[in-house]
């Protein structure tokens, strides 16, 4: 219950104006310290609850989890997240819901699921950092070019260490 | 097996939801960037071109649809940007003497026009300037909008499915896509200026016949 406190109140003040438009302004504090943050907050707000009646394998929470991803790292999503603060207010609650469901799911995924998942995404966040680099125009109105080339590199730094701990993980796990 | 089969009912409406809203909110899944949007949103090609009052780099009046009877390529940009525009300026031309070279008759038929939004800060004699930098090709207009065009600059730009955005910094984040006006005066082709320009010279020969 205190973890659950905790994560709010820390989500509170990541969304509380001075701090959400530091982080706004920049497309990498939005992409790669916002974003990741309120998904972690609301990951460790959730409750590992037996949730398999209407989450089979999981499968409820990770869908919600990847219709949020995909849906918010649109480039248009993301222009409206920082151009209209009812937009953005509501991005930045399905991304702690999002968190949150993902947490009574993850015990339910099989192994084999998670694997293949975190492949995907380390493969998807991989060519969105070399689109980001390399593209020559802005795909977000808000943000400028050389900002999008920083949140490029991010993805990749970010992608890479991801892979490493994945790696990690599948030799701790093989191990056992 | 009642049972079995009602568990999975809540993570299929979970992703036919969020299908549905991925699919409008992209337009089909067509739309990823506000750019794409205002572009599809402006409607099928092809469609009428809003009637549009400009000054070229010689400070002559110049008004779209005088134009007619002429293709036109058609682009939006603002002189004080920092890197993108220069880029598709730097393309227009590839693009213009890739025409030039495989078949000069068609510049006959055909005008290009870049069009600055920036009516604070852009007059002929910086698009002059411009379009010396550029290579003072011949049948490339440089030109902005007329001053009496100021209220009407947006709603028009949205018409033909151009965005813009002014960044408090003065700077303009705005759609690159060049426009290939017909002789009826109608948008009947886009293109991306990030693609090859032999291949974007390919297909304005395609239209042009």
């Amino acid at each position: 219950m205190i973890r659950f406190f905790l994560a709010v109140i820390f989500a509170i003040i990541l969304v509380s104006p001075p701090i959400d438009n530091y982080l706004d302004v920049v497309m990498a504090r939005h992409v790669l310290i916002q974003i990741p943050s309120l998904l972690l907050l609301g990951y460790l707000a959730g409750i590992k609850k037996d949730t398999s009646g209407f989450n089979p394998y999981g499968l409820s929470g990770l869908i919600f989890f990847t219709g949020t991803i995909i849906f918010w790292m649109i480039p248009r999503s993301l222009d409206n997240a920082v151009l209209f603060n009812s937009i953005d207010q509501i991005m930045h609650l399905n991304m702690f819901t999002a968190g949150f469901f993902l947490r009574s799911s993850i015990s339910l995924i099989p192994f084999m699921v998670k694997g293949v998942y975190l492949i995907q995404s380390i493969a998807m966040s991989t060519a969105l950092g070399v689109l980001y680099l390399n593209y020559p125009s802005w795909v977000c109105a808000v943000y400028t070019i050389e900002q999008q080339k920083e949140t490029g590199c991010g993805l990749l730094f970010v992608s890479a260490v991801v892979f490493l701990l994945f790696v990690f993980w599948i030799i701790k796990t093989l191990k056992k | 097996m009642r049972y079995k089969f009602f568990k999975w009912i809540f993570p299929i409406i979970v992703l036919i939801t969020w299908a549905l809203i991925l699919y409008w909110w992209t337009l089909g899944f067509k739309a990823l960037t506000v750019f794409s949007y205002s572009l599809k949103a402006a409607g099928a090609l092809p469609r009428a071109v809003p009637n549009i009052s400009l000054v070229n780099h010689l400070g002559k009046n110049i008004d779209i649809s005088t134009l007619k009877g002429k293709y036109i390529i058609v682009n939006f940009i603002y002189l004080n940007c920092p890197s993108v525009c220069h880029f598709v300026s730097s393309k227009i031309a590839e693009v213009y003497k890739n025409i030039e070279k495989s078949n000069k008759n068609m510049l006959e038929k055909l005008v290009f026009i870049t069009v600055s939004f920036d009516l604070e800060r852009d007059n002929p004699d910086l698009l002059y300037h411009y379009w010396l930098h550029h290579g003072a090709l011949k049948e490339w207009q440089i030109a902005a909008f007329m001053p009496n065009e100021a209220p009407f600059i947006r709603p028009k730009l949205e018409k033909i499915g151009v965005y813009i955005f002014r960044k408090p910094n003065g700077q303009y984040n705005h759609t690159i896509y060049m426009f290939l006006i017909d002789t009826k005066g109608e948008i009947v082709n886009v293109f991306d200026p990030s693609g090859d320009a032999e291949d974007i010279a390919i297909d304005i020969f395609k239209v042009i016949k």
